[in-house]
């Protein structure tokens, strides 16, 4: 799913100062969680309680809509919808908004901070980045683990010399005390992938020199016929 | 595999040869490091000397002008270490060809630390190409006269020998030997290692890369004193200490006399490296020792002589 | 006056209440003794006493009789006795109890004494419909099996002794109901769910077990789509003060007038967007109270109320009204709430 944080209610008010009557547009897409009617509805209602702190004094409602990529059913949904808005908040990842504020002839604003493409962990309660879109899939011969995403590096030929006891360097969690040791807790990646191609008995697939991506491949703007 | 520098020439005449190390820092004059590499030459068993290139992320001069200006000053032949953190393969193109045309004979294709641990660490992690892609690089440059997408240099090809890094100290063996194995088929001619204070791990290692054909300088570090050794131990993931050594330098530090004490540590360290080395040059990949050690001149002399 | 104790005087020693006790707090021996920490006063021993030894604050029969007393000088004959775990509304009997009842609705039947049925019959009540628990639903484990026993035995005891009282037993649950429409296929309901209750089936809408359900409300709360619906009371903002309880940490049976009163079948269910949507409406001040974690009824439904209501809280602060809504951890054993609730 697409891994979203939601901007701090200040910077949302901060960018919809001006405004008096805002439509908050919610997503029941794939957004991570989900930022369905809920999300919106409770929105609405803090930007109305806040205007009234500092700011014009605000009217909000709130909507929402089945996913907010599509230019058809934005457009066929919210265009009735927008009458008496000056301005829209949406939840939606930067794509949904992007999409809006194309078809839709009042302000569009975005709500979230678009993180990445991800997995959840429901035990942890963690969302890890697991995809970059970069367009050249190598998980045929990484052990299903992506190297783009989970080497802090994105190395293609790895691990590197920072590779300690299957742990990263890059990404220590804490020091000791005395600022000293590093507590690795990050997996890396290459490790993994070592470890999932010797169990698949696919060494081979390890010890083959990778030429270097075509940054081509992933350089924007990208689109697909 | 041609040599066209005095370290390759050496190791090719069957020699077993010594380099060092020189860590120039974020400045424009570099003085303190030329003396340095003076002394290294001065002990006349240094061969060359390597040059850092943005140490841990913490920028620092070009260590291709610092390597110029080094073996310029010093007539020391110099191992440029370039690193991909921070150069596209366009930008790692112009550095290799730069070098060559100012007469930098060796290169060390590192991968580098990523720059969110250095003293920059907002910058862009670049990363373009990996160590053993750069030496797929500089092997097509050398060897092909073309760069990665095979478009041709103009006139004569630079010549300049590769080489990589690798860790005997990986505890997962096999998988530091395969990657070694990836930038064997990308070209590499000689390789320098990861600290090791163990003979028996050196020598395991050797072992396992025996059959690739690529000349191998284990890297050693003297420790000056206790504390230098025992935050390697502690400290520095993937490098060990053998108690035995961190129990005599301890002991050392009860003599009271200051002078007493370095001669005490000294010949400790003349002696157990005279022997990790003597152990590791029985392998026939072990070509050589590169000597990390920065500021202790003192055993550099007596370790490489001891050895004879 | 104490939730609840043991006279030692009259206590005959039967150990009756520490076999029935569900949360192992009696302990039998040279003396009965209840260990009030792990007391959770349900009120069971005390129905199951035959010396009338254990004398509660709460939901006495003496005070089950003063209530319904009133109904019956009116001419009502029918009462409804009824759980609060498995009723909201006197509307749910209209269909058996017909169009007047007095209806007394308890935290949990289990604590009904037999004693209650003849002495009510005796009263007028010739009409009694018991409402506990599904058994699995009970929140005190083994309340609404005794409950319904006692019910049936009730039965038996005033046919034999020639009273006239029907006695109607009837076995109710709240549980969740997803609306198929709303539905988003989030999965978030099937992650919030303590008691896996909830799957995705194809095409993907969200459907609950009914078997395992516990309706303990944190998937309606939680549910990004507002698509799950707990026959829970809604609220439209009333008054200025809000009390949010769950109805299982606080048996007081009078909360002052100003005060708008709503319960929930577990903190856990606390819906956030209610409690702004009041706090937009006119309330000025939210209280929550709910159980103490450790004796949360439904899996940790406390805990995630203070989660869910501290990330309320830093968002109230943001929009100057951090102060609106407090929480307060209570049990029936600190009867403290009503005077939390005026201060």
């Amino acid at each position: 799913m697409i891994v979203t944080k939601q901007k701090k209610i200040e910077e949302i008010l901060g960018f919809l100062g001006p405004y008096k009557k805002i439509l908050v547009v919610g997503c029941d897409g794939c957004t991570q969680p989900p930022r369905s009617t809920r999300e919106a509805d409770t929105l609405a209602l803090l930007v109305e309680m806040g205007s009234k702190v500092g700011g014009a004094a605000k009217k909000c409602s709130a909507t929402t809509v089945v996913k907010q990529c599509d230019n058809q059913i934005v457009a066929s949904a919210l265009n009735p919808q927008i009458v008496g808005y000056d301005a829209i908040l949406s939840l939606a990842c930067g794509i949904g908004v992007q999409v809006l504020a194309e078809i839709l002839p009042v302000p569009v604003y975005p709500a979230q901070d678009t993180m990445f493409m991800g997995s959840q962990e429901r035990e942890l309660g963690t969302m890890d980045e697991r995809c970059k879109g970069c367009g050249e899939c190598v998980l045929y011969r990484t052990a299903g683990v992506c190297p783009v995403t989970r080497c802090a590096k994105g190395l293609m030929n790895g691990p590197c010399g920072g590779c300690f006891k299957g742990k990263c360097e890059v990404t220590e969690e804490s020091r000791d005390e005395k600022g000293n040791v590093k507590i690795l807790t990050h997996d890396c990646a290459w490790y993994q992938i070592y470890e999932g191609l010797k169990k698949m008995n696919r060494l081979d697939l390890f010890r083959t020199y990778t030429p270097p991506k075509s940054r081509l491949i992933s350089t924007p703007p990208r689109q697909v016929r | 595999m041609e040599a066209f520098s005095d370290l390759m020439k050496s190791i090719a005449q069957g020699k077993f040869v010594y380099t060092g190390e020189l860590e120039p820092h974020k400045s424009v004059d570099i003085s303190e490091v030329v003396d340095w590499a003076r002394t290294l030459r001065d002990t006349g068993r240094i061969v060359a000397a390597n040059v850092t290139d943005n140490p841990r992320s913490v920028g620092a001069i070009s260590s291709l002008a610092a390597s110029f200006i080094i073996q310029r000053e010093t007539g020391l032949e110099m191992v440029y270490q370039l690193r991909a953190s921070d150069r596209n393969r366009l930008a790692l193109t112009s550095d290799l060809l730069g070098a060559a045309a100012l007469g930098i004979r060796n290169v060390l294709c590192l991968t580098g630390d990523h720059t969110s641990m250095g003293d920059n660490k907002e910058s862009m992690p670049v990363f373009d190409l990996d160590s053993a892609q750069l030496v797929k690089l500089t092997h097509m440059l050398v060897y092909e006269g073309k760069d990665l997408a095979g478009n041709e240099v103009h006139g004569p090809k630079p010549r300049i020998n590769i080489g990589a890094v690798a860790n005997p100290g990986q505890e997962q063996l096999e998988m530091e030997v395969l990657k070694l194995e990836r930038k064997v088929q990308a070209g590499v001619e000689f390789i320098q290692t990861q600290v090791v204070f163990d003979a028996g791990a050196a020598s395991k290692f050797l072992d396992e890369v025996k059959n690739f054909g690529v000349a191998v300088l284990i890297g050693i570090f003297p420790p000056k004193t206790y504390a230098q050794a025992d935050f390697f131990d502690k400290y520095v993931p993937g490098v060990k200490v053998p108690p035995e050594m961190l129990g005599t330098l301890k002991k050392f530090k009860e003599i009271e006399n200051k002078e007493e004490r370095k001669k005490k540590i000294n010949e400790y360290n003349t002696e157990y490296f005279v022997d990790f080395i003597k152990e590791i040059k029985k392998k026939s990949a072990c070509k050589g020792c590169h000597i990390m050690a920065v500021g202790y001149p003192d055993v550099i002399k007596p370790i490489i002589d001891g050895v004879k | 006056m104490e939730a609840i104790r043991i006279n030692q005087d009259y206590c005959g020693k039967c150990s009756f209440c520490y076999s029935v006790c569900p949360f192992e707090a009696i302990s039998s021996g040279e003396e009965i003794k209840l260990d009030i920490d792990k007391c959770r006063v349900c009120g069971i021993c005390y129905s199951t006493c035959p010396s009338n030894a254990i004398e509660t604050a709460y939901y006495t029969t003496d005070w089950m009789i003063d209530a319904v007393r009133p109904s019956v000088k009116e001419g009502i004959k029918t009462a409804v006795i009824a759980c609060r775990g498995s009723t909201l509304s006197k509307n749910e009997f209209d269909s058996v109890a017909g169009k007047k009842f007095a209806m007394l609705k308890l935290p949990c039947v289990g604590r009904v004494e037999l004693d209650f049925f003849p002495r009510a019959a005796e009263l007028g009540i010739d009409r009694i419909i018991i409402a506990p628990c599904e058994d699995d639903f009970c929140r005190f484990e083994v309340g609404a099996k005794i409950a319904a026993a006692r019910a049936e035995w009730a039965r038996a005891l005033l046919k034999d002794t020639g009273q006239h009282q029907e006695i109607i037993l009837l076995r109710k649950a709240i549980r969740a109901e997803v609306d198929r429409n709303k539905c988003i296929s989030c999965g978030t309901c099937i992650a919030v769910c303590p008691y896996e209750a909830v799957n995705l089936e194809t095409p993907g809408i969200a459907r609950i077990d009914t078997q395992k359900c516990m309706g303990c409300g944190s998937c309606v709360a939680e549910c990004p789509a507002l698509a799950i619906e707990m026959r829970m009371n809604r609220w439209e903002a009333g008054k200025p003060t809000l009390l949010i309880e769950c109805q299982w940490c606080e048996y007081d049976t009078e909360m002052p007038k100003e005060v708008q009163v709503v319960e929930l079948p577990c903190s856990g269910a606390i819906d956030t967007l209610q409690v702004l949507k009041s706090l937009r409406s006119g309330t000025s001040r939210v209280l929550v109270a709910a159980c103490k974690q450790e004796e949360c009824k439904l899996e940790e439904g406390s805990k995630r109320a203070e989660k869910r209501i501290s990330s309320l809280v830093e968002q109230l602060k943001k929009v100057g009204m951090g102060d609106a809504v407090r929480v307060v951890y209570t049990s029936p054993k600190e009867p403290i709430l009503r005077m939390e609730v005026k201060a």
